[in-house]
C-alpha cells in the first residue's frame, strides 16, 4: 500500500517539476514516467529496494525470538542439527523473498501502461535482480541477528553500516574492491534509476557476474551463521 | 555395567574461568544419576556441553558409547535451565513442536499433558503460564516419545512443595519404567531422596562418584537417648568401640570406630541398667559429606 503510494507520489513530483529546466531534460522528462513499460520494471524494482527493511524486520524478529525464547537452544537439545535449525530461517528468508518478489510483479503488470506498445517482460531482469538483492540482504540480516543477538542493535548497526559505513569506505577506494561490497553490489544490480535524469548512467553493468557475487556473499553469510552456532553462539 | 554417558576430560574453559575441569562421569544405564554441585560448580555448562549447546574446550563424551549426533539427542528428553518454548504459541502447539523435531507421535502429547496435570491447560499461551506450570510442561516436553534418557536441570526449581512432590513421583516412575535420569542439582536432600548414584562437583572439578548408598553410609553413628542421660554418657564413655560423644539438643549421637548393630548396642546398654527412649543409626548425610567436601 505504501509502496504504491509512494510509486503515485513520485511519479507525480517528477511530472510535476518546474518549467525552467534545460530543454533537453525537459523532453527527457516528458518521456520519462515511471508506470510506462520497460521502465517500469526498473524503476519500481527500485524504489520496492527501499521496503526491504521492513522484511529485514520480520527476520530479526523472528531469529531475535529464538534466542530470546531461548528455543533455538531447546531445539537442538532436542534434536535438531544446526545445520537443520539454520535451513528453517533459510526456508522463511527464500519464502519471503519470493512473496516479495510476486507482489512487486503484480503491482508492475496492474499499473503499467504499455501505450508504447513495447514487449510487456522486457526488462523482467529487474525483478529477478530484486529477488537476489533481497536474498542477498536477509541473509545478511540473519547473519548480524546470529552475531549480535539484540534486535535493536541489528537495526541500529544495519541502518549504520548501509547508509554511512560502507558508502564512506566505497567512496574512499577504487572501484575494485569497492563495487564487492555487499551494499553496492545490490545497487549495482538495480541501479538508481532517476540518475538517468540528470545524465548518470543507470544501466545494469555486468548483471551475471553480481549475480555470482551475490551468492558468493550469501553462502559467506550461511557458514558464518554455522560457525557462530558452533562456537556456542546458540546461547544469548 | 554397562554406561549411557561417559566422558573423557571434559573441560571447558571460559575466558579465565575454567568452568568444567577436566571431568570424567560416567553414568550406569538405569540410574538416577544427580549431578550435586553449589551454584556456579560447571553443573548447567556440563549439561550444556553434553546437548551440543556449548562447545567443549577441550576432552570428548560418548552417548550410547557412540559419539553423539542429533539423532541421539532425539533418545534424551532435556531441560536445560529455563523452560524453553514459544511464549506466543499454546502448550499444545509448543508440544507439536516438539514432538516433531523428536520424532514422536502426536497422539503422545495427550498421555504427556495428563502426566504433569496440564491438560486443562493445553489451549492456554505459554507465556500466561505460572512458573510452575511453565516447569512442568518442560518435563511433559522432555517425556515426549517416552526417552531412554532424561536430563533435568533443577527440575523443582521454582515449584510449589506439591509440585516437588509430584516430580519427584514422577522421577520415581519413569525409573521404574526403565529410563536412565541425570539431574543436576545443588538440593542436597533433593539428590539423597531421588537418586541412586551421585557426582559431586565443585569449581568445575569432580569431587566424588559412586552409588549414594556407598558415599553415604561412610562413618557410624547412633543416635541414643534414655532418661537419665548422665547415666547413658558415663556408659557409653566405657564402650571400648567408642570414639566420640556429642550431644545434639536432648539426644547423644555417637562415633563409633567399627561398625556396631543397633541391637548390639542395646544389649550393651541394657545391661549397664540403662533402657533407651531412642536409638536411630543415622547415615552421615550428603549435607554433611558435601559441605566436608566442598570446604
Amino acid at each position: 500500500m505504501l509502496f504504491v503510494l509512494s510509486s503515485f507520489t513520485m511519479d507525480y513530483i517528477i511530472s510535476q517539476s518546474p518549467d525552467n529546466e534545460q530543454s533537453a531534460g525537459q523532453a527527457l522528462l516528458q518521456q520519462f514516467s515511471i508506470f510506462s513499460f520497460p521502465n517500469i520494471w526498473h524503476n519500481l524494482a527500485y524504489l520496492a529496494g527501499w521496503f526491504k527493511l521492513l522484511l529485514a524486520v520480520i527476520i530479526i524478529t523472528l531469529v531475535i525470538n529464538e534466542f530470546n525464547y531461548r528455543t533455538l537452544q531447546q531445539n537442538i537439545i532436542d534434536g535438531m542439527s544446526q545445520w537443520e535449525t539454520i535451513w528453517a530461517k533459510e526456508i522463511i528468508i527464500v519464502l519471503l523473498s519470493l512473496a516479495a518478489t510476486f507482489v512487486l510483479t503484480i503491482t508492475i503488470l496492474l499499473l503499467g501502461d504499455n501505450a508504447a506498445g513495447v514487449p510487456m517482460f522486457e526488462g523482467f531482469e529487474f525483478v529477478l535482480a530484486y529477488f537476489i538483492t533481497l536474498l542477498l540482504y536477509l541473509n545478511f540480516v540473519y547473519f548480524l541477528c546470529v552475531w549480535i543477538k539484540r534486535s535493536g542493535l541489528v537495526i541500529a548497526i544495519l541502518l549504520g553500516y548501509s547508509i554511512i559505513v560502507e558508502p564512506i569506505i566505497t567512496y574512499y577506494i577504487a572501484d575494485i574492491p569497492g563495487n564487492f561490497f555487499p551494499m553496492r553490489v545490490m545497487s549495482k544490480m538495480i541501479p538508481n534509476p532517476f540518475g538517468e535524469l540528470v545524465g548518470i548512467n543507470t544501466g545494469q553493468e555486468n548483471f551475471p557476474m553480481y549475480i555470482i557475487v551475490s551468492f558468493v556473499y550469501c553462502a559467506l553469510f550461511i557458514s558464518g551463521i554455522h560457525w557462530f552456532l558452533k562456537k556456542g553462539y546458540v546461547r544469548k | 555395567m554397562e554406561s549411557v554417558l561417559r566422558t573423557f576430560k571434559l573441560s571447558k574453559q571460559f575466558g579465565a574461568l575454567k568452568a568444567v575441569n577436566d571431568l570424567n562421569i560416567e553414568v550406569p544405564k538405569g540410574s538416577v544419576y544427580g549431578i550435586l554441585g553449589p551454584n556456579g560448580s560447571g553443573k548447567t555448562t556440563t549439561l550444556g556441553i553434553l546437548l551440543d549447546v556449548i562447545p567443549a574446550t577441550t576432552g570428548i563424551f560418548k552417548w550410547f558409547n557412540q559419539d553423539p549426533t542429533p539423532q541421539h539427542r532425539q533418545r534424551i528428553g532435556s531441560i536445560l535451565e529455563t523452560p524453553n518454548f514459544y511464549g506466543y504459541l499454546s502448550a499444545e502447539r509448543n508440544l507439536k513442536i516438539s514432538a516433531d523435531i523428536k520424532g514422536a507421535p502426536y497422539s503422545d502429547i495427550e498421555r504427556v499433558l495428563h502426566l504433569v496435570n496440564l491438560y486443562d491447560r493445553k489451549d492456554s499461551k505459554f507465556k500466561y503460564f505460572s512458573l510452575g506450570m511453565k516447569q512442568r510442561l518442560s518435563i511433559a516436553a522432555a517425556l515426549l516419545g517416552k526417552p531412554e534418557v532424561l536430563i533435568l536441570d533443577e527440575p523443582t526449581n521454582g515449584l510449589d512443595p506439591q509440585g516437588i512432590f509430584e516430580i519427584r513421583e514422577l522421577i520415581h516412575r519413569a525409573a521404574a519404567d526403565g529410563m536412565t535420569i541425570i539431574m543436576a542439582s545443588h538440593m542436597l536432600d533433593e539428590v539423597e531422596k531421588i537418586c541412586t548414584d551421585v557426582a559431586i562437583i565443585k569449581n568445575g572439578t569432580l569431587l566424588i562418584q559412586g552409588r549414594v548408598s556407598d558415599i553415604l553410609t561412610e562413618g557410624n553413628l547412633i543416635e541414643v537417648q534414655a532418661t537419665d542421660m548422665t547415666e547413658l554418657y558415663v556408659a557409653l564413655r566405657d564402650h571400648s568401640a567408642v570414639t566420640d560423644i556429642t550431644r545434639e539438643l536432648d539426644k547423644y549421637v555417637v562415633r563409633f570406630n567399627t561398625e556396631i548393630p543397633n541391637d548390639q548396642l542395646n544389649r550393651y546398654l541394657f545391661e549397664k541398667g540403662i533402657a533407651l527412649t531412642h536409638l536411630a543409626g543415622r547415615r552421615k548425610n550428603l549435607e554433611t559429606q558435601f559441605l566436608e567436601m566442598t570446604n
